[in-house]
Order: structure tokens, then C-alpha cells, then sequence
């Protein structure tokens, strides 16, 4: 009996013992994923976010509005559906549309925000807040009323309702003037070389962020008249004052993933496989600079080149620096801000200084285009600036919100376009309608955003 | 760590339990007989047991034994001793201890297994009589005599309501086994495997995506079938649940071999089989490489040629080749098994060494693999109530592989694609020595680093290099402590080790990737687990007993991989990482722990009503913080109503009757770290059209977040079953029956469920699918002849299992779940709520689908009258093709059924085992991909005039359109068009994989006469001759419906796109024992 007692203390030591481990359960790498970083630094975030904001702005938001402004041709696979207008559907740009709000987008620059707050960096928190107003604008310009106000914050809002794009655009200017005051204050270090295209400068970030103001007051303008056009110009005026100040994505080139999304697509042979699938020939502004013999062709174009689809090995390049927002973007931008507020003489002095900084030789790391001598414009009309504009505004996704503002150059949609004209939005992807109660049903989505009530009808 | 200061602890109690020595007497020598009670054959094998002492033999073959009672324990007491083997009823007799005694002992047929103790899991034993649900046990002779290397393999067919798919036919393959159907959305669906106690590993580990790369193991094929003793397997979460967390796919429980007191038995198996390919692709030999009737003619080195085969007639006298035959031969698999056991009162061992080498059916020696098995097994009664025991099983697995699947550098891909008029050897030019294939046939000189399009099969035999090596060692140490006469203590503290090195790489030129490229993967994992139980019984009266156990089980898995993808090769040789330029690592570590406990009560009622009630509580590392613990309850109740009719002698017309129902619940754990939201390292952003850009851009080293939200308030998934049935005899028990009805409701699948994309992510990991199973389980034995010399029996088993997705949070379907559906192009694996687990993918339009064809919606113009799912004919008098994406294919038979019999005459053995599958679609890739080349013998019509829905002999059906009727030519262009897999449909190529399969036949012979011992010194030497997959019944197209691309490594089973084939074989085997 004394042993049997023995044995049964026995077994509940055992349990005791084994059931002390508390920790049994919690800590470590039991619950904590050792595979993955579970924090960050701002400037680790923001490498990610700049990587987001280039594919963003030189990937299929970019080909489907060159190939829809008709500045290249699809011919090929779902290019040519994308060309053709067949192709595109509601669940062809879920990545797009998921780029503002996602890693790399929002998401982290709310990180960066956070953290930046904290350590009292004012100039990395103005740079993300530009990144963030420069992101989300371009979904308002596509989608119209999108997500906003209650994006990013899925455990407050699981179903974020639809801002309406004024709204948007609202936010948009506001943020963009926060981030101007944090960037004047000068507080901080700011990402320094983690920002590949200014070094975290931040004179050239508040300039930048004023050019963006003045976009989203030309974004607005169809709707809004005049009083856009003067908010425009108080912006531009302070905008991108010299091509120093441009926005170039600088790509590398050293590896598949740091080259030009553009030549990735078009010319990589056997990384993607898509060279021809979009070429240049006789494209409108193939045949549009061919014609007036624009000396810019060949930085634009070259028939019979080696890739035979006619692009020009300039640009088709895995170092290409791609512009997004220019010097000459600004400079136009006030011209035809200028000719809206009734300053004829301004709009041409703006149109001309454009064109002759053309003759300037870049940096090397900006040399977006070569020098070229252009003849001055001997007046400044809307198709005059807004032609140049389409010129210069080659492969960005800008040009669209041109036209729809515009309707110039007079393109005639391809196949007849839908109902008759190159579409004003696209639909909400799938992937948001399917998930959030918010989103129309595609057949009550409108055909067209607020900013855009009219549709440019056939030439 | 804390868990080996514990089991010091254990071995601390045991010794402070010192008991006190007996007083010595004279040793007691029992010796008899144990036979047949029908027949009086002698029974080999039976245990002989003299309860309470711990004395066990076991009989010779001629059914004799000799037991030794150690003079310390015998003093002339009354004691208890009984003979035991499986198939019989146990038969015990009283002897007094003293002096020399006789016992024989004449058993009774056991058909049922009534009486048998079965290990139910965590450390509870039952009598089979008692359960409440269904068993279904498989021993060791039905395992040796399957002959397979795999011990899931050598399940198939042997008991209802498991379903065995093996890969392929490859020298290490991997099988993949599912009970009563697919339960989860996540991870491979297989159950849980314990092997004595201790859960141990059964993944598939592969260096590339396994739908192409090389085949891989699933990892319980370490274990050598012939160490088996007996398999339990718990189908449903009723007879499952005291394994909580982890039981929701079942739980396979292997018990191996031990040692008995007695002689020192030896026994040496060997097999030697011979190996071919069963069923082949039909290839044609007509027409020539080419297009549109014109053939590719290489006009200078450096050509590039067409792939297809459209070219002219292959004119007469001209060579062709069968691509398929050429890179084949016989295989051959050795296997040996040496094991010697025995042992006295006190101690006893098994210990076994097993060499397996199989030499695939692939030419050449690079399809290989060889397993080499230790094992010890022993115990000891350290004293007369503890016993100490242990096993060990050591693993050396290494094998060659040869590139299969989908995958431009794979076997069968490329050599099945090359036209029949080129000759494939040399497969190296023989002026540049570099590879030379059918697109690419004279290779310019020091042109090593260019593809060339599909490679020569032969250089993917010879020139590349695949190998995997893998190191395990797992076992136990065990405490048995019979404290008192009715408290029981059992511990077990296991460990489950392995390391694995792969190696799979491509050679300069692999059309894969032209460069060269290695991929190395170093895995390893470590499992610890501890169990440890308390049980008490007590007799309240004749008529009422019951047991309590408790336990407490604790669980420890670490897991770890490192990846490296090396690319391009500098040298053409060695394939290692440092002989490359680029090299791309990915690493995964994880670290599981679970602590557990267990309570369980039984209650045995007028020896006719049994009842179990059971609760688990589980802890899980993985469980979110809202739901740290969970519970999982189970009950069942079997009742012998025969008994209650007086009718315990089990004789007469109706001889035995039980009814039996239970209720269970069991859980799936969930992903490990699916509560964590991470940041992604190493990443890019990308288009759907291949450009993207690295988040780190110069250095500049970036970061973002997933877009997988993790949920830290998941919990584990539960699995509630309902299951009845009964158990009846007939006939004096030459007939039983089995009969099992169930119903399972899986409810909280953890499923990655979309969530709005302005929310910053994609997914987020929920608790919210729901999955039903149900079906029915029969099994039925038959002995109509059971004399001395000749007896015969026959058993059958059937089943049919359901699965609907009864929910999906709102979603409609579900795709490509991680390491759930594989990724396919056009056949994905996927849920579809309403449906069961399956491929979607795109089909011709059908009628009453709601399609509508240029504006016009057919189903109101040209199918009215036709019938449903009617193809739809087009004015051309073509099918048109469908782009809505819709499920095509139910992998799931509607049923399977096997029939084993055996004969007995003299010492003749014969048996054979016939599978059945009925139903269970697959998708035949390889056949779409072979119209597009024009290499399938069915592309032998091209150039004749056919009508769809009349003479179209590949697309079967009632039509309806307004081209129905309209003959139209078929040719290149149809089957490069809509005829292909390429362009066509992937419904098109879904097929039936209802298959009959002789799946073992086999003689043998028993020589135990008495020139076996004068001569040789043996007791008896078996030999047989046996016959593996000899026959293969079916109208699937392809290689054997038996085959899945990825394996076991993904749950959705039923995708064949240039699978390697199976094998059947015949295998001669001698066993020598003493």
C-alpha cells in the first residue's frame, strides 16, 4: 500500500511538473513568425512605397491609357484586347486599383506616418503625405468615388463606404498642403538616399507637391470652370520650377525587377515573353510627329528599329528614367491654365518656355529626353498647348485625364470605341465589388466620373 | 528543457517503487500445442501468455511452444494461461504452477476479432467487441503481402472508406490517403500517423513546385512495411477525437513488431520483383514533323523546327520510333528484411535491418532509391510491476530522380511531344557534344546555353541530376507501471527526427531554363512528444465494470527548410550552388507546441452493453489569444444484443449481433503563424503581364505589408461526426457483416476570405467555410470452406463517401488554397458551395447552362427540345467554346469496393485482391496537350469529314445548335484550335477514372517437412510467387488512373499532365525462418 501511494504521488508530480510550463504555449517563435519582419523603418517603407508608386505609374495603368490615347497599338494578345476596349472588364485592374491602398501604398505610408510623428521627422512625414495624396488622386481619376475616408482601417471599417471624387480631390489638397507645412517647417532628416529621385530634398518635394495641386484643380476644372483654373495657377506658379525639380523614376537597370516596367514589357526577351504585343507603328502620335517632322521623333520613335515594333532604343531601355511629373508638365499646366483665365499672352510665354527647355541638357540621372531645338509656337490656342502636352506627356497615365478634359488631340476611338468613345472610367474591379456591399452593381455604375460630365464625341 | 527533466522524474518514481524480492522455488516448464478447433491445423504465431506473470511465447509453425516460469514466481499457485491469435478467439486454462505441465490449446474462429485488444489512441486500449464505432485493423501478413515499399500504398483496398492514390510508378514516390473524404480547405487532408504511441511526420518535402521538379516520398514511407505488426485505423472524429486537434483527417495508428519470450526466432524476407510500365500513352507513327501537311526539314545546324506533327505521311521504309517504349525498361526492386526476436520472462526484443533498392522502370541508373532500416524494439520488467521499454527506428532513404510533369524540361513531356521520324539517340550531337532534340536537332558548336523548346528525353534521363538523402531516427522510451491492481500508469516520451538534402538540377540547355540552374533544399524536422496516462478499473460487480483513464499529452514540432536557387551554371558540372551566379534563398522555420489532457470512462454492462464517453481539451501554440484552449468531446455506445437473446456461444443461423453508435468531435489546428500580419521581405510589385519592380531598388533595401491579414482570433477547425451501425454473424460466424452509416459537418474551415481591397489587404484568414461528409461503410466476410487441407474465404468491402460545401462565407468558390488545389492553368483546384472538392476550368458551350451565344440566348432558340448540357454546334458545325469558368471535374469516386479472397490447400496460400474505383474524374492534360502536337494516336483521323454528336469520336453527347448535323473536315487546325488542351477547354479532357484493379495475386508454399530442419537447420521456408497491378481495368485514356501530378503534396487529387506512369510487377519472395 505504502508503495502504491509512492506511485501516485509520483504520477502527480508529473503532471505538476510538466503543467508549470507556462510558457509552454506563448513566446518565441511559437507565436511570433520568425520567417517574416513583423516591423519596419519609415525609410525601409518608403523604398517599398516609391517601387509601388513607379510600377503604378509605367505599368498597365500606364499601357492602357498610351494604348487608349492612342500614343501606342495593342496588336497582340490581351494587349490588343486592351487596345480594342474588348478586353478590358471588371476584373482587369484589381492590382491597380489595390496599389494605393495596399503595402507599399497607404497601408505603410500610415506606418511611416506614425512613426515619423514620433520622432518629430516633419520632412519624411510631408514626403509621405504627398506619396499618399499622388496615389490615391490617380484611383479618384479612374474610378471617380472610391474608398478613402474609411480606407485602411479594416477593423474600424470593413466595408469602406465610397467618398465622392470631389471629395477626394478635396482631401487630396488638403493633404497635400499638410504636407507642405511639414515640409516648410524643415524639422527632421527625412528619408535622405532612400528617396532615389530627390534625395529627400524638401524644397523639391513641396514644389512637386504643388504641381500635384495644381493637377487635381485641372482634374476638377470641366466641372468646376474658372475658379479651378485660377486655383491651377496659384499652384503651378509655385510648381517644378526647373527640370532639376522633375520627378524621374531612376531605374538601375543592374536586374529584371530595377528595369524599366516599360522595356521589361516591351522588349525583355524571355523575362516576359510580350515583345510585340505593343508597338508603335502608326500609332496617332507616331503618325502625328512623323507628320510635322517633330524633332523630338527620335527619342519617341524609330521605324525598323531592332526590335522592329518602331519604338526607339532611347526610351526602350532597362535605364530609361521615366518622368512622371515635370518641369515642363508645370510650365504647360499654367499655360493652359493661363489661356483659361483669359492671360493669351502668359499661356504663350509659358507654351514657349516649355518648348525651348527642350534645348536643355539634363542631368544624367533625369535625362528623360535629349536636347532638341524646338521653333517657337507663334500662338498659344488650347489645341496648340494641349497637343504639345500629349506629345510630352508620351506613356503617363496624365494624358488621359487630359483628353477626357479636352477631348484633344481629336482621336477617333478604335473599333468604334464603347458606345462610340473612348471610355471615362473603369469599372470597379471585382475583387472590391465582390468583397464590399459599397460598390455598385456593374450595371449601375456610371459610364462616366463627376469631373467628367461630357464625353468627347467622334471627330 | 523541462521535458527531459520530466522524464528523469519518471525514472526517479519508478525507482522509489523498489518492491521486494520474492523467495526462489523451482522453475516450471509449460509446454502443448495450439491448432485449429475447425480442422486441427497446427496455428504458428499464437501467443501464449500466463496472466499476471508477464510470461509470453510464441508458438512454432508447427504449433507447438515451450514457456518457462522462472523459479522465483513459481510456488505452486493457480494461474491463468491463454493462447491468443489474431483472426481467433482467445482460449484460456487454469494450471497449477508447479512441476512440468501441458496445456494444448484448440481455438475457435474469430471472425469478427471479438475479444481482440486494439490500441485506440493516446495510450487507451479497447476490446474490439466493445467499441462503439467502426474498426478497421490490417495486419501484418495483408501488408507483406502487398509488396509494396509504401505502407500507405500497401493500404489500398484493404479496408472501406480509405482511399489510396499513389503518384506514379517512380522509385520513391509518394501515396496520398483519405478517410471519408476531404474535411478542410487547407493544407494536404491526410490523417494524423502514430507510430507506437508517437505521432510522427507525413509530409512531402520537394526542392520545386511539385507539380513538375521530381517525385518525392510522403515521409511515413520511411517506416518498413515488414516492422508492422498491425494498422488501426480511426476513420471518424468519433473513434478520433482523444486526438483532438490534430485528428480531423483520422488517425492511422501503426503498431510495430515486438519480441515474445521463448526461442530466439530469425527470419530472413526477400523479394526480388520485376517492374513495367502498365499502361501506356498511344502515340502515333503515320505522319511526320511539320505543319499543314508540309514537313520541318532542317536546313542548316541551328534550325529551329516546328513542334508539331501535322507534317506529311511518313513515307514506307522510313524509321519511326515509339517515344514512349524507347525510355523504359524493366525495373526491379530488391528488398530484404533479416529480423531475429525472442527473449526470456523478463526481457524481450525485435530487431530487424531492411535494404530496399528499387531500380525504376526509366532507363538508366538515375531512377533509383534505396532505403536502408534499423530497428530495436525491447522491454524489460525492471521489476515485477514496471516495465521499461524503448524502440528505435533508424532511416536511411536516398534515391535518383528523373524530371517529370509540367515542366518543358520533364520526361514524359518532351519525349512524348517528339515526332515520330526523329531518332532521339544520340542525345548528344556528335559533333558539338552538345543536346540535340527534336526542334532543335543540329545544335550549332558551343550553342550549350540556349533551350531547345522541349528537351530530348534521354538528356533528361542522363544530363541533369536529381537526389534527395534523407536521415531519420524516431522512437520511444515507455514506462508501464502497474501501481495496484487497479491503477495503471503508462508513459511515453517520443521523438521523431529527420533531415533531408535535396538536390534537383538542370543542366546547361534544359529547356527550363537554358542557362543550367541547381536547386538545393536542406530540411529538417524534429517532433517530441509526451504522453502520459493514469488508468483505473474496478469490478463493482459481475455485471458492471468500468475503467477511468486520465491524461496529458504534450507536443513539441519543429520544423526547419532552406532553400537556394543557383542559376546559371558557369562549369557544366558539378550542380552546386557555388558552380552558379545567381542564387535566389528563401528559408522557413516554424515551431509548434500543443499541451494537452484527456479523460476517458468506460462501462462494461451485463457483458452486453458498452458504453465510452471521452473529453479532450487542447492548447495549441497555434490557436489565436480569444481561443487559447478548446475541447472535444466524444460518446458511443455498442451494445450485444445476441447476448441479451442468450445467445453467447455465437452459433446457429444468426450467431452474433451488435449494434453500435457514436458521437465525436475532432479539430484541425490551424496554419502556423496564421495570427500574424507580417512584412514582406524581398518582395516586388508586378503586373499580370511579368513586369515588376523589387521593393529594394539599389540597395535601398525595402519592406511592405503582406496582403494577408492575419487573424489573431482564429481557432481550430471542428469536425462533429455522427456514426451507427452493426456488426452481425451468421452461420456459426462463417459469415460477418459490417455495416457503418456516418455523417460528418465540418464546421469553422479556416479559409482566406477576400476582403475589400481599399482595406489595404487582399485576404484575411477566417474561421468560415463548412464541409459535409457522409456515406456508408460495408464490409463482409465469407469462410464457406474451413476444413484441415483446404479452406477458403472471401471478403468484400464497399464504401461511398459524399462531400458538399455547404458554406463559404458568402463566397461561391474557393481556389487554389495553399498546398490545397496546386495551381493549373484551366484545372484548378478549388470549393464550389453546393459541390464537392474539385477542378474548375472552362467548357464548350452547353445547353441549359443560361449561355448566350452572339446576343442569342440559346437556351431559348436552339436548345429548346435538346438535352440538358446538349453541346452547342455553331453554324460552322464546330462546338464553341465557353469562357465562363465553372467546375469540370469531381476527382471524389462515387464509390470503391474491393474483393480479397484467399485459398488454403495443403501448404498452398493462394490469394488475390481486386480494387475498385467508380467514378472519380480526371483531367487528362496529357492527351489535350498531345492533340495540339499532333502525336496522339487519336490525331490519326485528321483529314476525314465527321458530324459532332454522331461520328466525332472525341467529344460524346447529345448536340443541339443550329450546325448540328453539319459534317465538318478535321484537321491540324481543330486540334491546334478548340480539339487541343492548349486553346480548347480543359473540360473536354475530363475523363472518367472508374478503374478495376488486380491489384495482388499470388502462391505460396510452405516447406516445413522434415528435410527443412535436418538439412538446413530452418523450421520452415515460404515461398511465393506474387503478382503486383498484373491487371489494370479501365476506359481512362492514359497512363493509369491511379496517378495524381503533385502527388500526395496536394489535397484536390485527379490532375494527369505527363505523369510518369505505374508499374505492375511480379515478385517472387522467400521467406527463411527459425
Amino acid at each position: 500500500m505504502k508503495m502504491q501511494l509512492k506511485g501516485a504521488i509520483c504520477a502527480a508530480a508529473l503532471v505538476v511538473v510538466a503543467a508549470g510550463c507556462n510558457n509552454f504555449l506563448k513566446g518565441g517563435d511559437l507565436t511570433k513568425d520568425p520567417n517574416n519582419p513583423l516591423n519596419a523603418t519609415p525609410k525601409q517603407l518608403f523604398s517599398s512605397v516609391q517601387s509601388n508608386l513607379w510600377i503604378q505609374q509605367t505599368s498597365d495603368l500606364a499601357r492602357l491609357t498610351s494604348m487608349w490615347m492612342q500614343q501606342v497599338v495593342g496588336v497582340a494578345r490581351q494587349a490588343y484586347g486592351t487596345y480594342t476596349f474588348t478586353g478590358v472588364t471588371e476584373s482587369s485592374f484589381d492590382a491597380e486599383f489595390a496599389r494605393a491602398y495596399q503595402g507599399g501604398g497607404i497601408l505603410d505610408l500610415r506606418k511611416i506616418d506614425s512613426t515619423t510623428q514620433v520622432l518629430g521627422d516633419s520632412i519624411f512625414l510631408g514626403i509621405s503625405k504627398v506619396t499618399e495624396a499622388w496615389l490615391i488622386s490617380v484611383n479618384a481619376d479612374i474610378w471617380g468615388d472610391i474608398p478613402y475616408s474609411q480606407a485602411d482601417s479594416f477593423f474600424v471599417y470593413p466595408q469602406p463606404v465610397l467618398d465622392p471624387q470631389q471629395t477626394v480631390y478635396d482631401m487630396v489638397e488638403t493633404r497635400l498642403s499638410e504636407a507642405i507645412a511639414e515640409l516648410q517647417s524643415g524639422i527632421g532628416s527625412g528619408p535622405k538616399g532612400a528617396d532615389l529621385v530627390y534625395g529627400g530634398d524638401p524644397d523639391k518635394w513641396i514644389e512637386l507637391a504643388h504641381t500635384l495641386k495644381a493637377r487635381v484643380w485641372l482634374h476638377q476644372a470641366e466641372k468646376l470652370g474658372t475658379p479651378a483654373y485660377a486655383s491651377a495657377l496659384v499652384e503651378a506658379a509655385q510648381g517644378i520650377s526647373s527640370n532639376d525639380g522633375d520627378y524621374v523614376a531612376n531605374f538601375s537597370g543592374s536586374q529584371a525587377g530595377e528595369s524599366n516596367p516599360w522595356w521589361q514589357f516591351l522588349d525583355a526577351n524571355g523575362t516576359t515573353g510580350r515583345n510585340g504585343d505593343i508597338v508603335a507603328t502608326n500609332s496617332f502620335l507616331y503618325d502625328l510627329m512623323s507628320s510635322t517632322n517633330d524633332p523630338r521623333f527620335p527619342d519617341y520613335f524609330q521605324p525598323g528599329s531592332v526590335d522592329t515594333y518602331d519604338f526607339s532604343p532611347f526610351r526602350e531601355n532597362p535605364t530609361y528614367p521615366q518622368p512622371f511629373v515635370t518641369y515642363n508638365e508645370n510650365l504647360l499646366i499654367q499655360a493652359e491654365a493661363q489661356l483659361q483665365t483669359g492671360a493669351t499672352g502668359a499661356a504663350l510665354t509659358s507654351l514657349n518656355t516649355e518648348r525651348a527647355a527642350w534645348a536643355l541638357l539634363l542631368a544624367p540621372t533625369k535625362a528623360w529626353h535629349r536636347a532638341y531645338t524646338l521653333a517657337p509656337a507663334g500662338s498659344a490656342t488650347l489645341s496648340a498647348i494641349m497637343t504639345e502636352k500629349y506629345i510630352v506627356l508620351f506613356q503617363n497615365i496624365e494624358s488621359w485625364n487630359d483628353y477626357k478634359r479636352t477631348c484633344i488631340p481629336a482621336l477617333t476611338p478604335v473599333a468604334g470605341g464603347v458606345n462610340g468613345v473612348i471610355p471615362g472610367r473603369l469599372l470597379y474591379p471585382v475583387g472590391e465589388r465582390q468583397t464590399n456591399t459599397n460598390i455598385p452593381a456593374v450595371s449601375a455604375q456610371p459610364p462616366r466620373n463627376w469631373n467628367d460630365p461630357n464625353a468627347c464625341s467622334d471627330s | 528543457m523541462g521535458r527531459s527533466v520530466r522524464s528523469v522524474i519518471a525514472v526517479v518514481c519508478a525507482l522509489i517503487a523498489l518492491p521486494a524480492y520474492a523467495v526462489a522455488q523451482d522453475a516450471v516448464t509449460i509446454t502443448g500445442r495450439v491448432a485449429s478447433a475447425e480442422g486441427g491445423a497446427p496455428l504458428g504465431t499464437a501467443s501464449v501468455t500466463v496472466e499476471g506473470l508477464g510470461s509470453v511465447t510464441l508458438t512454432r509453425d508447427d504449433g507447438r511452444y515451450s514457456l518457462v516460469v522462472p523459479a522465483a514466481r513459481a510456488h505452486g499457485q493457480q494461474a491463468t494461461i491463454t493462447a491468443r491469435l489474431i483472426g481467433y478467439k482467445a482460449k484460456a486454462a487454469t494450471i497449477t504452477l508447479a512441476g512440468n505441465v501441458t496445456q494444448d490449446f484448440a481455438l475457435d474462429v474469430n471472425p469478427l476479432r471479438l475479444g481482440e485488444i486494439i490500441v485506440t489512441g493516446a495510450g487507451t486500449t479497447s476490446s474490439i467487441e466493445k467499441l462503439g464505432t467502426a474498426v478497421s485493423t490490417v495486419d501484418s501478413s495483408l501488408i507483406t503481402r502487398s509488396h509494396e515499399n509504401n505502407i500507405v500504398e500497401a493500404l489500398a483496398g484493404k479496408t472501406p472508406g480509405v482511399q489510396v492514390n499513389s503518384q506514379s510508378g517512380d522509385p520513391g514516390s509518394s501515396a496520398y490517403i483519405r478517410i471519408r473524404g476531404i474535411k478542410s480547405l487547407s493544407g494536404d487532408a491526410q490523417p494524423l500517423f502514430v507510430v507506437d504511441g508517437v505521432p510522427i511526420d507525413n509530409s512531402v518535402m520537394t526542392a520545386e513546385d511539385p507539380t513538375a521538379g521530381v517525385a518525392a516520398p510522403n515521409r511515413a514511407a520511411d517506416i518498413n512495411p515488414n516492422d508492422i505488426e498491425t494498422v488501426t485505423i480511426l476513420k471518424g472524429a468519433a473513434a478520433a477525437a482523444i486526438y483532438g486537434a490534430r485528428a480531423s483527417d483520422g488517425v492511422v495508428i501503426i503498431t510495430t513488431k515486438s519480441g515474445h519470450a521463448g526461442g530466439t526466432h530469425y527470419s530472413l524476407g526477400s523479394n526480388y520483383s520485376f517492374d513495367k510500365v502498365n499502361r501506356k500513352v498511344p502515340l502515333q507513327t503515320t505522319y511526320a514533323q511539320g505543319s499543314h501537311g508540309v514537313n520541318a526539314v532542317c536546313a542548316n545546324p541551328g534550325c529551329r523546327l516546328t513542334s508539331g506533327s501535322y507534317g506529311d505521311l511518313i513515307a514506307a521504309g522510313t524509321p519511326t520510333y515509339n517515344h514512349f517504349d524507347e525510355i523504359f525498361e524493366t525495373g526491379h526492386n530488391s528488398d530484404n528484411t533479416l529480423s531475429a526476436s525472442g527473449g526470456n520472462d523478463k526481457t524481450v526484443f525485435y530487431l530487424s535491418a531492411g535494404y530496399t533498392n528499387q531500380q525504376g522502370v526509366i532507363l538508366g541508373p538515375n531512377d533509383t532509391y534505396k532505403r536502408t532500416t534499423v530497428r530495436l524494439k525491447a522491454s524489460h520488467h525492471l521489476f515485477d510491476r514496471l516495465t521499461v521499454g524503448g524502440n528505435i527506428s533508424y532511416v536511411d532513404g536516398r534515391g535518383q530522380f528523373v524530371q517529370k510533369g509540367s515542366n518543358t524540361s520533364g520526361l514524359l513531356l518532351g519525349a512524348m511531344r517528339t515526332s515520330p521520324n526523329f531518332n532521339n539517340f544520340p542525345y548528344l550531337d556528335t559533333a558539338t557534344q552538345t543536346q540535340r532534340s527534336y526542334r532543335y536537332p543540329q545544335p550549332v558548336l558551343f550553342d550549350n546555353l540556349s533551350g531547345r523548346g522541349y528537351d530530348n528525353p534521354l538528356f533528361v534521363i542522363f544530363g541533369n541530376l536529381n537526389t534527395a538523402e534523407t536521415n531519420r531516427a524516431y522512437g520511444n522510451v515507455n514506462l508501464n507501471y502497474d501501481a495496484t491492481d487497479w491503477l495503471k500508469l503508462d508513459y511515453t516520451l517520443g521523438a521523431d527526427y529527420y533531415s533531408n538534402q535535396l538536390l534537383d538540377a538542370q543542366a546547361q540547355s534544359s529547356s527550363s531554363f537554358a542557362s543550367g540552374q541547381v536547386f538545393r533544399t536542406d530540411g529538417n524536422n524534429l517532433q517530441i512528444d509526451h504522453n502520459l496516462t493514469a488508468t483505473l478499473s474496478h469490478t463493482f460487480s459481475p455485471n458492471f465494470s468500468g475503467t477511468f483513464t486520465l491524461g496529458q499529452n504534450l507536443n513539441a514540432r519543429r520544423f526547419r527548410e532552406t532553400d537556394v536557387n543557383g542559376q546559371n551554371l558557369v562549369a557544366a558540372t558539378p550542380f552546386n550552388l557555388q558552380n552558379t551566379t545567381a542564387w535566389i534563398p528563401t528559408e522557413f522555420k516554424s515551431l509548434v507546441h500543443s499541451e494537452s489532457y484527456f479523460g476517458q470512462a468506460t462501462a462494461d454492462i451485463y457483458n452486453q452493453l458498452y458504453l465510452t464517453a471521452a473529453l479532450r481539451n487542447d492548447g495549441f501554440s497555434t490557436f489565436g489569444e480569444s481561443n487559447p484552449r478548446a475541447w472535444y468531446p466524444k460518446a458511443s455506445a455498442a451494445w450485444t444484443f445476441t447476448n441479451l437473446l442468450g445467445k453467447t456461444d455465437q452459433r446457429g443461423a444468426f450467431s452474433f449481433g451488435k449494434l453500435r453508435a457514436a458521437y465525436g468531435e475532432t479539430g484541425k489546428e490551424p496554419g502556423v503563424y496564421a495570427t500574424n500580419t507580417v512584412l514582406i521581405p524581398g518582395g516586388f510589385f508586378g503586373s499580370g503581364f511579368g513586369d515588376f519592380l523589387n521593393a529594394t531598388q539599389q540597395g535601398g533595401g525595402g519592406l511592405f505589408s503582406s496582403g494577408a491579414l492575419g487573424n489573431p482570433n482564429i481557432k481550430p477547425e471542428r469536425e462533429k461526426e455522427f456514426e451507427g451501425g452493426a456488426d452481425l454473424g451468421f452461420l456459426d460466424q462463417k459469415v460477418d457483416l459490417s455495416l457503418t452509416y456516418y455523417k460528418n459537418k465540418s464546421t469553422d474551415v479556416i479559409l482566406p476570405l477576400p476582403i475589400p481591397l481599399s482595406s489595404g489587404y487582399a485576404t484575411q484568414l477566417k474561421n468560415g467555410a463548412t464541409l459535409q461528409n457522409k456515406g456508408y461503410e460495408v464490409a463482409m466476410n465469407v469462410r464457406p470452406i474451413t476444413r484441415p487441407n483446404f479452406s477458403w474465404d472471401l471478403g468484400v468491402n464497399w464504401a461511398k463517401n459524399t462531400t458538399t460545401v455547404t458554406g463559404l462565407s458568402g463566397a461561391e468558390f474557393v481556389s487554389n488554397v495553399a498546398q490545397f488545389g496546386g495551381t493549373f492553368s484551366g484545372a484548378a483546384g478549388a470549393a464550389t458551395l453546393g459541390n464537392d472538392i474539385g477542378l474548375r476550368g472552362q467548357d464548350f458551350v452547353r445547353c441549359g447552362r443560361g449561355v448566350v451565344v452572339d446576343g442569342v440566348d440559346i437556351d431559348a432558340t436552339s436548345c429548346v427540345g435538346a438535352a440538358k448540357n446538349a453541346l452547342y454546334i455553331d453554324a460552322s458545325g464546330f462546338p464553341v467554346f465557353d469562357p465562363t469558368d465553372r467546375v469540370i471535374s469531381d476527382p471524389d469516386p462515387h464509390w470503391t469496393g474491393s474483393i480479397r479472397t484467399s485459398f488454403h490447400i495443403s501448404k498452398f496460400q493462394i490469394s488475390a485482391l481486386v480494387d475498385h474505383k467508380q467514378g472519380g474524374d480526371i483531367w487528362n492534360g496529357t492527351r489535350g496537350a498531345l492533340y495540339n502536337f499532333g502525336i496522339h494516336k487519336d490525331t490519326d483521323i485528321r483529314g476525314g469529314t465527321f458530324t459532332f454528336g454522331k461520328d466525332y469520336p472525341y467529344l460524346s453527347g447529345p448536340v443541339a445548335g443550329p450546325g448540328a448535323g453539319t459534317p465538318v473536315v478535321i484537321d491540324q487546325s481543330w486540334f491546334q484550335g478548340d480539339g487541343s488542351g492548349f486553346v480548347g477547354p480543359s473540360a473536354e479532357f475530363v475523363e472518367n477514372g472508374t478503374y478495376t484493379k488486380l491489384r495482388e495475386i499470388s502462391v505460396a508454399y510452405t516447406f516445413d517437412g522434415k528435410w527443412v530442419p535436418n538439412l538446413i537447420g530452418l523450421t520452415s521456408i515460404d515461398l511465393r510467387v506474387a503478382g503486383r497491378n498484373l491487371a489494370t481495368w479501365t476506359k481512362y485514356k492514359g497512363i493509369d488512373p491511379e496517378t495524381n501530378l503533385a502527388g500526395a503534396a496536394f489535397a484536390v487529387q485527379g490532375i494527369d499532365y505527363f505523369n510518369n506512369p505505374q508499374t505492375r510487377s511480379i515478385v517472387i519472395s522467400v521467406g527463411l525462418n527459425r
